[in-house]
């Protein structure tokens, strides 16, 4: 940038021509705002004409949207003397962001659809990436590259941390009614996000299995019930329609686990002895575990095994898994 | 079924002086020969699925069937002549196994001889069991390679102590027509539901063919073996497999079956997206499946076990006493399914052999 000007420049004569140069998601930001009524514009928009009298801004699209929602009617530029080529104006910008900030993911996915404009996908790994502060594989760029095309609400969530990038990027692989569907259940409750994911995977593969719609199975009357009980926290209200969810695509290990839930209960263990059962009923091996303090303690426990172990209710455990 | 015809042949440099290389490039001779050195390495253009690769076996020929940790294995020993196959299953785990997208068919044959010879020892120890079915169908190709020629003769003048089966879902036996066997041969099927069949087995014959091929070898004196492998869930799925076992019965003499087997669907992790990606409307990976002690998926216990049970029933009503085992399953369905297990692998070899 060696031939620049300096000058005050009326906003109305600003323009913001390629959709490829903003960078920045939001473009408003109420910080900006902030800063801009109490110190003013602190650093100058970098603009290059585009007509007569007109200039095309390269750096500061949400400065320039700042000062007009502030109502000002000047601002200071640096004016480029030499017109920039697309690609030059794109890199500046994204250079000029780099340099001061870091970027959040939907951020991300918009350089990323962008420099694939310029640079082949092996380029675009390779090279910038690592510069958007993300490692060079090609699965970071797959699972970032649909974000910047979500709905606005879902791209909000994923900029605010209230769903995490994976979310949204396994959200991006259903149609819109679907993934409107399953973020409007989402959102709201407090899931952690491999709950969320485990969520989207269960209704993705009940819509299959069943062949019928998200939009369908998220209006059963058992999960509505749950959605609209206003009494219960939000967690919990999340974590009962995942656990309905959970039943419907694993019916048979379902029933195993919750069978043993109850029979574990009518054995009346005390809670310092652990009944498992194997993962999945797969084997037939159960671990009891226990701990004690004192010989006492231990012989308490030996009897209270001893006394279970020839019940029917033991019997039952051992036998689960092996029916359906 | 359709006739395979590859749209590119490459052809390793080792691999152009052999019998059947040769017999295979006169076959395809308007197919375009792109000729290659190295053939893990030099692609030029990038193979597809059409792709047919003649090269050399660089590895050894026999080895152990990998099976699975955790569950019982029947100590079958696997000849790889070729991988790769075109009958395009849903469920094949070649997807997710292979690297190379079309065919292989290794034409080092006389090498492979020399290794089977020197590694098989004459009948001076146990029987062995081995099969040719496991990285491709051991008949789909047999037409155009003759391989079923070539090895049935050598492996039973050499040694009498070897038994070879032959799987397949195809129709193509005549070759099998005329060799002398010795009994030391098994055709075997693996059988499906007219549903699974037509909606999960692309390019496979349909049930009938299977059968009608089975009849034939039935009458050239072969000892036939079937497997109801994968058994697959699905709403009806004991209406269909009793159709077929019915169809089985009508026309196969139980005394002819030397085995059975029955396995539930299973597949590694990794594969679901190969079936997602190469058969969009298969819906069998949507089912219930739990991870597996060898990390494999699997249905639930459960459901394995009444499905084992419900098939081997409807064996049983035609066929009392012919050999029924399970593939890759743990001790305890074999329980709940027989009344009794296999102590440990080897005791499940024994089983086999046995019945030899």
């Amino acid at each position: 940038m060696k031939n620049v000007k300096c000058a005050l420049i009326q906003l109305e004569r600003l323009h913001i021509v390629s959709e490829l140069l903003p960078v920045s998601y939001p473009l408003t930001s109420p910080a900006l705002l902030n800063s801009l009524r109490n110190v003013g514009l602190i650093t100058p928009l970098l603009v290059q004409p585009l007509s007569p009298g007109n200039y095309q801004v390269i750096c500061g699209h949400r400065r320039l949207l700042a000062c007009r929602e502030l109502g000002l009617r000047t601002v200071p530029c640096r004016i480029l003397q030499d017109p920039l080529s697309d690609r030059e104006a794109f890199l500046l910008n994204l250079h000029e962001n780099m340099a001061t900030r870091t970027f959040n993911p939907i951020e991300q996915s918009l350089l990323i659809n962008k420099l694939e404009q310029f640079f082949t996908i092996e380029e675009v790994i390779r090279d910038y990436l690592p510069l958007l502060g993300l490692r060079p594989h090609a699965r970071v760029r797959e699972k970032l590259l649909p974000l910047a095309d979500l709905n606005e609400p879902v791209k909000k969530a994923v900029f605010e941390e209230r769903i995490h990038p994976d979310v949204a990027y396994r959200l991006s692989c259903f149609n819109d009614c679907e993934r409107r569907a399953m973020f409007g259940l989402l959102e709201p409750l407090y899931l952690s996000t491999s709950k969320q994911l485990e969520v989207i995977a269960n209704l993705e593969a009940l819509k299959f299995r069943e062949n019928t719609t998200i939009e369908r199975l998220l209006a059963d009357k058992s999960i509505q019930e749950v959605c609209k009980n206003n009494k219960l926290p939000l967690n919990q209200r999340g974590e009962r329609i995942r656990r309905l969810i959970h039943q419907w695509r694993m019916p048979f290990f379902s029933k195993a686990q919750q069978d043993f839930a109850r029979y574990k209960k009518e054995l009346g263990l005390p809670p310092n002895i652990q009944l498992t059962p194997p993962p999945f009923f797969e084997k037939d091996e159960y671990k009891v575990t226990f701990s004690f303090k004192n010989s006492e303690d231990l012989k308490k426990h030996l009897a209270k095994l001893n006394q279970v172990a020839d019940t029917a209710t033991i019997r039952q455990i051992m036998g689960l898994g092996k029916k359906v | 079924m359709k006739a395979y015809k590859p749209t590119v042949i490459y052809l390793d440099s080792d691999s152009g002086h052999d019998v059947v290389a040769h017999k295979i490039l006169n076959r395809f001779a308007d197919v375009p020969v792109v000729p290659v050195h190295d053939y893990l390495s030099d692609w030029t253009p990038e193979p597809d699925k059409n792709s047919l690769l003649l090269t050399h076996n660089r590895g050894r020929f026999l080895r152990a069937c990998p099976g699975t940790r955790s569950y019982l294995c029947c100590g079958y020993q696997i000849v790889d002549f070729a991988a790769g196959c075109t009958l395009g299953c849903s469920y094949c785990i070649l997807q997710a196994y292979l690297n190379f997208p079309g065919l292989v068919f290794y034409t080092n044959w006389e090498e492979m001889w020399k290794e089977l010879e020197s590694r098989l020892g004459g009948g001076k120890r146990h029987l062995l069991r081995i099969g040719t079915g496991e990285f491709t169908d051991s008949l789909l190709f047999d037409k155009l390679t003759d391989f079923s020629q070539y090895l049935i003769p050598r492996l039973v003048k050499h040694d009498s102590n070897i038994v070879l089966e032959l799987k397949t879902k195809t129709d193509q036996v005549d070759n099998l027509q005329g060799i002398e066997h010795n009994n030391q041969v098994v055709v075997s099927w693996s059988l499906n539901t007219s549903k699974i069949v037509e909606e999960e087995e692309a390019n496979a014959p349909g049930l009938d063919e299977r059968l009608d091929a089975a009849v034939r070898c039935q009458d050239w004196g072969y000892r036939l073996g079937f497997h109801f492998d994968p058994l697959i869930y699905y709403p009806g799925w004991e209406e269909g497999y009793q159709a077929v076992i019915d169809k089985m019965f009508a026309c196969i003499n139980p005394d002819k079956i030397l085995w059975i087997s029955m396995g539930c669907l299973r597949f590694m992790p990794s594969l679901p997206k190969f079936i997602r990606d190469n058969h969009p409307q298969s819906k069998i990976i949507w089912e219930e499946f739990i991870a597996g002690d060898d990390g494999k998926m699997r249905y639930f216990k459960g459901l394995r076990i009444k499905m084992y049970s419900t098939v081997l029933a409807n064996i049983r009503r035609y066929a009392p006493d012919v050999l029924v085992y399970l593939c890759m399953e743990s001790p305890g369905v074999w329980q709940e399914v027989f009344g009794e297990a296999p102590a440990n692998n080897h005791a499940f070899k024994v089983l086999l052999d046995e019945c030899c």
